[in-house]
């Protein structure tokens, strides 16, 4: 047989078309711009962000004018010709942009200077900035320190004595050790406003509620002698002994008789899920404790206003004491100022603008770098100083100065309070939709449904939340149903009665489903639409109680729960994040090999000790995945927090010694915002620029803190419940 | 039960299956004597609308190894299933019949299902360890059951790893996670799991289809071992496999029970010729 040459290599290559290189080439290029973007974004912030708190130079700069000025030299760029002809010899002129501060003498705080018009530049090594607790920084040269010497002769003018004058070698040092002194000074003042007269108008506060509660229960007494309490005492007493009754009938109808299976365990669930309910039952009506007719008497109310005036005074006087010795410090601190000289008028750093006579004190000032005179060393110290105050120092001036501390906190009890209650939630609606719900078409829509969500604009949330979580909920939280609805009282027992015979009735359908081995939907549909009837019923049972006022009515006007704050920001997010959550969730249920299953199955386990024990430890790393994707997009929201509770300035953070140490009903600051705030918002948006830099390095920072602590979790499961076997 | 079809040299018998007829199945007179466990009572399943088994009748009998045989897809799993009602799982599945143990039914609305399979252990054909240490895989059975003694636990842990020839080779990691053992190692840590509560019956599907001969033989000796306290059914593939461990032996094909008798009797004298086509492997 003749044989055939071996066809070449070359006739044999594969099509480059059919190898697919050019849409190789095409995904890797598009990778590459992905890649390269994102470094750019995340290395502008980087840069920025970090270069905020470095000490700048500060420089004398003198005019063609004649007129002289300090100022930090921020940037430079090209003077945009506008009009005439453009000359191509000459080169184009540059202009400057110094940021000058000294606000409060009346100049605009940044400057643009054509750098053709500064004849001489200079770095003075006395030059100083100064940043103050008000009014942003100051240039300048320090003078002098001095102290007010109180004359005894109150005719006479007070004494000012220099401690310190800039030309003496302990300039320094006195500088140091005076505005330790001061700053010591500042924060005894601080301590004494805000937590002692803080808890003194808390108790004040208190008391006021106590008797305003006092007095409502009073006007419903007043309103509610009429009618006897023993209807309302007859009705609950019936209610459990329906209960009781309901309770015994299912526990009859459960007991089976089991010939084929050793009788030593009886099904419990049910009759214990009754049990349960019954008790809740119980639970609810003396809560709602409408036989303890509200009895409180003229007398007791007098009583209690006269305890309640002794207290008040006793207060009042402890406010004022307080206040004394806050005056007294506020006095005695008047007495220490600095004079600092900015060149261009030769006018120093006022108290403030109306009193510009008088040079700053001393508190107020928070630091003073002298930042021509600095080595390596020092400017290294003052960086990190700066950077430890921005981090848990309050926030000044309209936030553009000072710290983020509440911010931060804020920010990150928020996110970890969503993903606590984000967790439960979605992992349970996600159990149920793969586990236990019929998976037909009813399940698919749902599932589609929550799927779409995740694509809902997160405004929408917010405008929910503000609806639903803070004007309906919060406000029944607050003062109770609104009166329009609430029932009297024979009726809305009507209801509850009805409501219990639903479940009732429910019981022994769906007991009597139970006990049918397979078909048995008829049953179980009567049942099932008994459920929710029951839900429905309680629900209307809870908007229309003529026994609830609410828990803070007696500080009605003002809203507690029914207005913006950290629990329906918290919830509102948590609803955000949730189809993220369920989505994975769902994933990671189903991917858990169905043999495992079985193999528990087989072993006698129940479902949902199968699901406990072998489905939720398998799933847990795909769930825990999830719970990263949702804090992450939980932590960057902004939109719906600005409607349902973050704000620009909060006075006080949501979680303090105080008790309830949560203060779910405070609303509070938040890093989003904040960012947004400083940029557009500030009076001052320009000074605060660089402080928008560093508070997304800062955002960035915190949710990529948050996300390596989640995959490190998940890491430690994975390595629980996997091998490396195959 | 006569020798009607042995020499008729045509399956007729399986030809009838296959066309759907109904047929009579050959069950030895050797079989009525024992005492059974398990009573299959005109069992009939269908997943959705296709039956998979079709009116089987059967004893299992007590402290014997009963093999089931026959090609694929001819529903030995599912009916080994149905024994612990494991296809309850299955949303479509629908049955016709009754099974007793010990005289009680299974397929009976008040019946536990529960505490049914606990009385049963079952194996797969693909070892199925739980993702947690090599004890709570054994112990799981206990530890669902709400026994919490640790004394006890441990005890039953080391007898079902004993009764499972696997004491020796785990007994000093018994922490570590079950997934790192070997593949013959992880079907005989199922065997314990199967075992550790005691139960009457084994149900073994393929067992040691995944394994190389020595674990194979292992599993065998096992199976030797544990019938003495078990009573074993067991689906296989592999005909030296029956003929070596099996007591008993039913031929199924396509969902119906055909021949069914003591193994030796099967093996070497079966009455049906198709039985014995199957067997030696010169049919399916
Ligand atoms: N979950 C299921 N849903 C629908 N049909 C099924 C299901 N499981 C098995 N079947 C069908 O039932 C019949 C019997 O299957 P079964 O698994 O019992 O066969 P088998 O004898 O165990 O086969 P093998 O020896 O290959 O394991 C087959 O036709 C199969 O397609
Ligand atoms: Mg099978």
């Amino acid at each position: 047989m003749p044989q055939s040459p071996a066809p070449t290599l070359d006739s044999r290559r594969t099509a480059s078309k059919v190898r697919a290189e050019p849409v190789v080439w095409l995904m890797g290029g598009a990778l590459t711009v992905c890649v390269a973007m994102i470094l750019t974004l995340l290395t502008l912030v980087v840069i920025q962000g970090f270069a905020t708190f470095w000490p700048k130079p500060i420089d004398l700069v003198t005019l063609k004018t004649g007129e002289t000025f300090l100022g930090n030299p921020l940037k430079e760029q090209d003077i945009e010709q506008t009009d005439g002809p453009v000359d191509e010899n000459l080169p184009t002129p540059r202009q400057r942009l110094y940021r000058v501060g000294n606000r409060d003498l009346g100049q605009a705080p940044f400057r643009w200077v054509p750098v053709d018009q500064i004849t001489s530049l200079s770095r003075p090594k006395n030059a100083v900035q100064v940043q103050r607790q008000s009014w942003g920084i100051f240039l300048g040269t320090p003078r002098q320190i001095t102290q007010t010497i109180p004359a005894d002769d109150p005719d006479s003018p007070d004494q000012i004595k220099i401690l310190a004058h800039s030309d003496q070698d302990d300039f320094q040092s006195t500088l140091q050790v005076q505005l330790a002194a001061a700053q010591k000074r500042r924060h005894a003042i601080n301590q004494l406003v805000s937590h002692e007269m803080g808890k003194v108008n808390q108790n004040m506060e208190r008391l006021r509620l106590r008797i305003k509660e006092a007095e409502l229960e009073r006007q419903r007494t007043i309103n509610s002698s009429q009618s006897g309490p023993w209807l309302n005492n007859a009705a609950a007493i019936l209610l459990i002994l329906l209960s009781a009754t309901s309770f015994l009938v299912a526990l009859r109808l459960l007991r089976t008789k089991n010939p084929a299976i050793t009788p030593t365990k009886r099904k419990k669930m049910p009759g214990q899920a009754l049990f349960v309910l019954s008790l809740a039952l119980a639970l609810f009506s003396v809560l709602e404790s409408p036989w303890m007719s509200s009895s409180m008497s003229q007398d007791k109310l007098d009583s209690m206003n006269q305890t309640a005036a002794v207290e008040q005074d006793q207060l009042e006087q402890r406010y004022q004491k307080i206040q004394q010795r806050v005056e007294k410090i506020q006095n005695e601190d008047e007495h220490w100022r600095i004079v600092i000289e900015e060149p261009t008028t030769g006018r120093f750093a006022p108290q403030s603008q109306t009193l510009s006579d008088q040079p700053i004190l001393l508190s107020q000032i928070v630091r003073i770098v002298p930042a021509n005179n600095l080595n390596l060393q020092q400017k290294f110290a003052v960086y990190f100083n700066r950077w430890s105050e921005f981090i848990s120092a309050d926030p000044r001036e309209a936030n553009t100065e000072g710290g983020v501390y509440p911010v931060l906190f804020s920010t990150v009890l928020l996110t970890i309070l969503l993903s606590l209650v984000v967790a439960p939630f979605g992992v349970i609606a996600a159990l149920y939709m793969r586990e236990y719900a019929k998976q037909g078409l009813l399940t698919s829509i749902i599932r589609i449904a929550i799927n779409n969500l995740a694509g809902v604009p997160s405004i929408v949330y917010g405008v929910f939340g503000l609806g639903f979580f803070c004007y309906t909920l919060g406000r029944y939280i607050d003062s109770g149903p609104t009166t329009n609805l609430v029932q009297s009282k024979s009726s809305w027992w009507v209801l509850m009665l009805s409501l219990v015979m639903i479940l009732l009735l429910t019981f022994t359908f769906s007991s009597l489903a139970a006990k049918k081995y397979s078909k048995a939907s008829m049953l179980k549909k009567v049942a099932s639409l008994g459920w929710l009837a029951a839900v429905v019923l309680v629900i209307a049972l809870f908007v229309t109680t003529p026994y609830f006022h609410g828990f803070f009515e007696a500080s009605l006007p003002t809203p507690t729960f029914g207005t913006r704050g950290l629990l329906w920001s918290v919830l509102t997010l948590s609803l955000l994040t949730l189809p993220v959550v369920i989505v994975s969730t769902e994933e990671a249920i189903s991917a858990v090999p169905s043999t495992m299953r079985q193999g528990s199955f087989g072993c006698g386990a129940s479902k949902w000790q199968t699901i406990r024990r072998i489905v939720l430890p398998s799933a847990a790393p795909g769930i825990m995945t999830g719970m990263i994707l949702a804090m992450a997009r939980g932590a960057g929201e902004v939109a719906p927090l600005m409607l349902v509770g973050a704000v620009k300035l909060a006075p006080e953070l949501p979680m303090t010694s105080q008790p309830p140490f949560l203060h779910l009903d405070r609303s509070f600051m938040h890093l989003g915002l904040h960012i947004f705030d400083l940029g557009f918002q500030s009076p001052d948006s320009q000074a605060a620029r660089p402080m928008v830099w560093t508070s997304t390095l800062l955002l960035i920072t915190v949710v990529v803190f948050l996300n390596l602590l989640a995959i490190w979790l998940r890491a430690r499961l994975r390595k629980k419940f996997s091998s490396n076997h195959f | 039960m006569s020798q009607q079809n042995a020499t008729s040299g045509k399956s007729s018998v399986l030809d009838a299956i296959r066309a759907g007829e109904a047929t009579t199945p050959i069950i030895h007179d050797a079989l009525q004597n024992d005492e059974q466990v398990l009573r299959i009572d005109n069992f009939s399943l269908w997943y959705a609308q296709n039956q998979a088994i079709f009116d089987i009748s059967m004893n299992v009998p007590r402290n014997k190894v009963t093999a089931l045989i026959g090609p694929s897809g001819c529903g030995k799993s599912t009916l080994l299933r149905s024994v612990n009602r494991l296809n309850d799982l299955i949303d479509t599945v629908r049955t016709k019949g009754q099974m007793w143990i010990n005289d009680n039914p299974v397929y009976a609305p008040e019946v536990d299902v529960i505490d049914l399979r606990k009385r049963m252990g079952m194996v797969f054909q693909k070892s199925n360890p739980f993702p947690m240490s090599i004890f709570e895989n054994v112990v799981y059975a206990l530890r669902i059951d709400g026994q919490r003694r640790k004394d006890v636990l441990e005890h039953a842990c080391e007898n079902a790893l004993r009764g499972a020839a696997l004491w020796d080779e785990v007994k000093d990691r018994l922490k570590s996670s079950a997934l790192g053992l070997s593949g013959g190692q992880q079907q005989r840590l199922c065997i314990a799991r199967a075992i550790v509560s005691e139960p009457e019956m084994l149900l073994m599907d393929e067992p040691c289809s995944a394994l190389d001969p020595v674990a194979t033989i292992k599993i065998e000796q096992l199976i030797a071992e544990i019938k003495e306290r078990y009573t074993v059914l067991i689906v296989t593939h592999n005909m030296q496999q029956a003929a070596r461990v099996s007591d008993n032996t039913a031929f199924m094909y396509l969902g119906c029970l055909v021949e069914y008798g003591q193994t030796q009797e099967i093996f070497q004298r079966p009455q049906l010729l198709e039985t014995e086509q199957y067997i030696t492997g010169r049919f399916g």
